[in-house]
Order: C-alpha cells, then structure tokens, then sequence
C-alpha cells in the first residue's frame, strides 16, 4: 500500500542504479555523439598540428633542436613505414602510418599524463580518446580501407587473386582475415587503454598517493607500444597487400 | 498530496540540474590524481631528456658530419674540376700550336716541293736545248760534211771531167812561178 503513495510522494526516485560510465552526449540530427571523446581528439589534434607547424618554421641546413627531434621522429616514422611496405612503395604511405602513429600515441597520451578529472563535465568525464570502441573501430576501418585501396591501386583486380594464393581451399579464411584484421586492431588498442584507465581509477580510488605510479608507469609504456604496434601491423598489412608474387 | 509531490518534482529537478549539468572545475585533488599525474609527468620528463638527449645530440652531429663530408667532398671534386678544365684549356692551345705548326709544315713542304719541281723541270729544259744543240751541231757537222763531200765529189768529178796534161802543166807552171816570186 505504501509503496503506491512512496511513488506517488516522489515520482523522480529511483530505488537503485548502477552505472559503469557515461558519455557526453551531443545531439547532431538524429545521431548522438560522444562529445568527450571530440574534446580530446580536437585537442590532441591541435597539438600535432601546433608542433608540425612550429617544427618547420625555420628550417636550417645544420639542425637545431626543435628540428632536430622532428626529424628524427621523421625517420623513426619512415622507419616503420620502410621496414613493412619495402623501399620502392613505402614512401606515399609515411603520412598516413606517422598520422596513426602520433594521433594514437598522441590520444593515449594526453588521456594518461593531463589530469583531466579536474574538469567537471555535465556528464561523462574527459580521458583518452581512445577509451572509446568507435574511435579505435574508426582507425582500424580506416586501415582496411587503406590496404584495400593499396592492393586494388597496384593490382587492380587482379588484388582479387590474393584470396586463392596458395591455394583456394584457403579461401575462406583469406576472407575471414578481413575481417578480423580491423577486429583485432581495434580491440587489441581499445581493450589496452581502457584497462589501464580502469585499472588506475580503481587505484586511485583505493590508495590516491604513490602506490598507482608503477600501473600508471605501465600504463604509459603500454600504450605507446600499442601506439607503435598499431600503425606498424597497419603499414604490414598494406605491405602485404602490395607485394607482388615477382617480389621476395 | 499532489502540490507536495509538485514542489518535491520541482526542486529535485532544480537541484539535480544545478550541480551535474554544467561544465566546472571538480577541486578534489585526490580523485584527480594530480600528484601522481605531475610526479610521472616529471618522471617522464627527465627520463625523455635523458635517453633522447644524448640520442638527439649524437643525431645532430652525425648530421653535422655528413654535412661536412659532402661539403668536403664538393671542394675536393669542383678543385678537381677546375684543375682538369684548366689543363683542357692548355691541351686545347697546345693542340692549336700543333694544328698551326703542322700547317706551316705542310706549307713550306708545298712550297720547296714546288720550288724543286721548278728546278727539275728549269734543268730538264736545259738538258733538252742542250741535247737539241748538241743534235744541232752534229746535223750542222753531217751537213757541211755532206756538203764539203759532196762539193769535193764535184770538183773532182770536174776535175777528172777536165783536167788534161796541158791544164795540169800550166797548173804547175803557175804554182812554180808564185814559188818563185815569194823567193
């Protein structure tokens, strides 16, 4: 009897609630955005820009510094890119593998060294852009539309021919590697960043001070070798899709 | 019951709007986790400084070096170069004394060449109107052999035709008397 008045005494109640997280949501449309996730993506965005913009103001014959750092993180990048495609094709792909490279890192990065919580959003909170399955979906779908484009642009259709080499009776699992292809890259990178946040947060909820530095430590070293993991398996599957059967 | 229930709505949603729909700055340090945010941050820092600084300097003077090498070899290629063009140059006038030298060679052998024809063909003409005189004289000698042969043929044909002893007295008579007149 009584619940019927409690219920009609405050109809905004809720007995009970359980929420793991929430997202900011931003309404364009008829579709909802997680606007956290836009915020940092747009900040560390700025960053790259800022700093490629600044790195190659004044550019000088003997290097200085802030162009010496660029260009060896020019090379490191055009490293990976090299080492997986191969010396003759690797040099248009650098933009898109030092793109994916620095925006992940970038991403996993700003979400692990700036202390967003200090930020009180409507709902959600800031933290690496990269927490977030459709943002790592996002970049894996774009690496398979990448490789795609690599193979049907040097072979045309002849790229087709790939899913019956060596033999057809590998067929099917030459099409089942589509797909888990971008499956496994976005939720190797996802499953990464987000357990490390998880994992932090808890400690810090436990024990604030000290005892969570050596999983943040982790932490840190974790997701740039995801960063560096990420765009160097997307510059090994254009590779792959590039290679001739003249070649090697 | 109802207008209690409205005013409870009200300020619950009054209430719930005011602390959790806006932006703003949450000063629980503690659940941030600034401190440990800023320890690795340094942390961070000086280990980056560290590893990259010397890898960031040993890159610039390698590049440095490299820089230096090319330049070096630059000099040392575009000094080669001038050394071989200038010796162009002196093989080039050198070979122009040659060409003007074997002209003038060629010109003076021409030139005694046609100088020696001359000769030759001056002493040929010689010895032909030599040999032409020679013949000449001997013709001439035949001639006036014939002729003095000829001539003494006659006389003596003359003679024989009218010589007589009387004419070959007087002959004598005379030839006597002139002997005489010059003793």
């Amino acid at each position: 009897m009584y619940q019927n008045n409690l219920i009609d005494f405050n109809p905004y109640s809720c007995l009970s609630a359980v929420e793991v997280g929430k997202h900011l949501y931003w309404k364009i449309g008829s579709l909802q955005l997680h606007g956290q996730v836009f915020i940092v993506s747009w900040l560390v965005i700025a960053a790259l820009l800022t700093i490629s913009f600044l790195g190659t103001r004044n550019l000088q014959r003997i290097p200085e510094k802030f162009q010496n750092f660029m260009e060896f993180v020019l090379e490191f990048l055009q490293d990976i890119a090299k080492n997986q495609i191969g010396e003759h094709e690797y040099r248009p792909w650098v933009p898109y593998i030092a793109t994916l490279f620095l925006f992940i890192l970038g991403c996993n990065w700003a979400g692990a060294l700036i202390p967003w919580k200090l930020i009180h959003l409507p709902e959600g909170e800031l933290a690496a852009p990269t927490n977030d399955i459709n943002t790592t979906v996002a970049l894996s779908l774009l690496t398979s539309l990448a490789y795609f484009y690599a193979g049907l642009s040097k072979k045309g259709l002849g790229y087709f021919a790939r899913y019956v080499q060596p033999t057809p009776v590998l067929l099917p699992i030459n099409i089942l590697e589509d797909f888990t292809k971008p499956l496994s890259l976005s939720f190797r990178l996802f499953g990464n960043v987000l357990a490390d946040e998880l994992v932090v947060s808890v400690f810090t909820l436990l024990i604030p001070i000290l005892i969570p530095l050596p999983v943040m430590i982790l932490g840190l070293f974790a997701s740039s070798i995801q960063a560096l993991i990420f765009s160097t398996l997307s510059a090994a599957y254009i590779g792959e899709a590039m290679e001739g059967h003249g070649e090697e | 019951m109802n207008s209690i229930v409205n005013t409870t709505s009200i300020i619950t949603i009054l209430s719930e709007h005011s602390s959790e729909h806006t932006f703003g700055f949450n000063s629980d340090i503690f659940e941030a986790n600034v401190i440990n945010i800023l320890l690795l941050l340094f942390g961070l820092i000086y280990v980056l400084k560290q590893s990259l600084g010397s890898s960031l300097n040993e890159r610039q003077a390698k590049v440095l070096a490299a820089i230096q090498e090319s330049e070096d070899r630059l000099e040392q290629a575009s000094s080669r170069l001038l050394e071989s063009e200038k010796q162009l140059a002196q093989t080039q006038i050198i070979i122009d004394q040659i060409k003007k030298e074997a002209q003038l060679t060629a010109e003076k052998v021409r030139s005694s060449i046609l100088a020696q024809g001359q000769l030759d063909i001056e002493r040929l003409a010689i010895t032909g109107k030599s040999n032409i005189e020679t013949a000449e004289k001997q013709i001439r000698r035949q001639i006036q052999q014939q002729i003095t042969f000829l001539a003494l043929k006659k006389v003596t044909l003359q003679l024989e035709n009218q010589m007589s002893s009387d004419i070959q007295l007087r002959i004598i008579d005379n030839n006597i008397a002139k002997l005489g007149d010059q003793l």
